[in-house]
């Protein structure tokens, strides 16, 4: 049966919710049987959100979730089986409707959160404690044109900016900005930093979940700390780690973690030091696949390794690379292979020119698109850029 | 400070080990005197919003995580919770806390922050 993705924005005032924690809490508790069924007869004014839903007919009772207002309802299951010709009332709007059928249209439900840049999100945020499955999960991201993702791809890619899209900060030693918490989830089109030392940007302790397109950065300062760290699992989908600091990792892949088309990269203005990844004695089946490390002192910790299976990655180190149809010593300067790699002026563009240009893997199943959602080459270019060839014009001379 | 604060449990999973589900009482958001809350915020009855001149460390330990035994217990997603049930709140503020139509939005606690701390506690 059809999942139904509800989607709720998250900005100012005029947005369904003014924090991204608030969008979170108003989920519901068990994501995988919220239900959506056809209904008619709106009367009463609107449901209130997350009020409890008493189904008068059958005796179920749900907690309200979303709807259009004349043909539909998307609710919670607390209890019983809804039937057709119930009446579903609003216990705190009084507001009510009544189910067209038995059977509901569609069980389970993605929890989508659309972002707005209507200002920086700067209280950070914890995913967790709702039931979700492969199908039924929270999904948080950026609204259509709100995102880095959205700006011209001739703009210069900075690694944090809100002006350039939807940006999630959160300052204290010792905290991490995103928590990811329950399996599943997903995050896109987001920047996000750690703006103190000691902090993550974000860490995800439970598996099965999807960090695509964003741009991360933080300032670790502490050789336990990455930006972006997987305890049980993962995939990484051009995810970009920015290391401002010289010492602690970009990535900590503690399970195995898949990794596509993203980078690691330090400022090339930063003190020498810190290391890519940090994969520890359960992450060894971790792969790297068309990934950019560059700026880093070590890849990793020099005992655990990623899988054998990883192949088309560059650096500028001079070995360690897992894998097949790798380059080393690639020549990493503020200039190049990115546009700007340090902190005063950054574009994360990959240049024009680079051997990380059709020297990458397609995974055209999972990332059949770079991270400003330009479509991959067949051979696609190492890391979370691609370089296309500028268009023209062909002028035939007579 | 302005406090969404969660009133009744959510009913979701709670892991021996990672976080566990919102809570009542949970602080799920601190947002500065004034803010712009959206009608849902203003109008859930799972939730409430107080204003009260709380310290910035005191809304740190309100919004972190954790557990109240760590040898133990599950981490909560909050390892504080603001209980309005208790006695020594005054009336005002539990009966209010009762209401979830939510006739009226915001408490003020500016004058009464000093019991409103007390009704800060622990989880264990």
């Amino acid at each position: 049966m059809a999942v139904t993705t509800v989607v709720k924005t998250i900005g100012t005032s005029s947005r369904n919710f003014s924090t991204l924690q608030a969008w979170e809490d108003a989920a519901p508790a068990n994501l995988t049987t919220a239900e959506n069924s056809a209904a008619g007869t709106f009367t009463g004014g609107a449901f209130t959100q997350g009020e409890t839903l008493n189904f008068v007919g059958s005796g179920a009772a749900g907690k309200y979730l979303d709807s259009d207002g004349s043909t539909y309802i998307v609710y919670g299951l607390v209890s019983g089986d809804p039937a057709a010709g119930d009446v579903v009332t609003g216990a705190t709007s009084g507001a009510t409707c009544t189910l067209s059928s038995s059977t509901p249209t569609g069980v389970g439900v993605i929890w989508q959160g659309d972002c707005y840049n209507d200002s920086e999100f700067t209280a950070g945020l914890t995913l967790s404690g709702s039931t979700s499955s492969g199908t039924a999960y929270k999904f948080l991201t950026a609204a259509t044109g709100q995102s880095f993702q959205d700006q011209s791809r001739t703009t210069a890619l900075n690694y944090y900016s809100q002006t350039q899209g939807v940006a999630v900060s959160k300052t204290g030693s010792y905290l991490t900005t995103i928590t990811s918490a329950e399996s599943n989830v997903r995050v896109s089109r987001l920047q996000v930093k750690s703006a103190s030392i000691h902090s993550q940007s974000f860490a995800a302790t439970t598996s099965a979940g999807l960090l695509k397109d964003c741009l991360l950065t933080g300032i670790p300062t502490d050789a336990a700390i990455a930006i972006c760290a997987h305890d049980a699992g993962g995939t990484c989908v051009n995810v970009v780690a920015y290391h401002t600091g010289s010492v602690g990792q970009a990535f900590r892949p503690r399970a195995t973690v898949t990794y596509i088309g993203g980078a690691a990269i330090r400022a090339t203005n930063s003190s020498p030091g810190g290391r890519a990844f940090d994969i520890g004695p359960y992450g060894g089946s971790s792969t790297l696949t068309s990934f950019a490390v560059f700026g880093f002192s070590q890849l990793d910790d020099g005992t655990h390794h990623f899988a054998a299976g990883s192949k088309n990655n560059a650096t500028d180190l001079a070995s360690g690379l897992p894998g097949s149809n790798n380059q080393h010593s690639v020549t990493f300067n503020a200039t190049t292979p990115f546009t700007q790699a340090n902190t005063t002026s950054t574009d994360l563009r990959a240049i024009g020119g680079t051997s990380l240009i059709n020297n990458g893997f397609l995974d055209s199943t999972n990332a059949p698109n770079d991270i400003s959602g330009t479509a991959r080459s067949a051979t696609p270019t190492i890391g979370h850029w691609e370089v296309v060839a500028a268009g023209g014009r062909k002028f035939y001379l007579t | 400070m302005e406090f969404l604060i969660r009133i009744r449990d959510r009913g979701g999973v709670d892991p021996v080990k990672g976080i566990g589900d919102s809570k009542a009482g949970d602080v799920i958001a601190a947002c500065p005197d004034g803010w712009v809350w959206t009608v849902a915020e203003l109008k859930s009855p799972d939730w409430r919003i107080v204003r009260a001149p709380l310290t910035q460390v005191e809304v740190d330990g309100l919004l972190a995580h954790g557990a109240g035994d760590p040898s133990t217990g599950p981490v909560y997603k909050r390892k504080m919770r603001v209980n309005f049930s208790l006695g020594g709140l005054p009336a005002a503020i539990r009966n209010w806390a009762l209401d979830d139509t939510r006739a009226t939005p915001i408490f003020d606690a500016t004058s009464q922050v000093a019991k409103l701390r007390q009704s800060v506690e622990l989880k264990v």
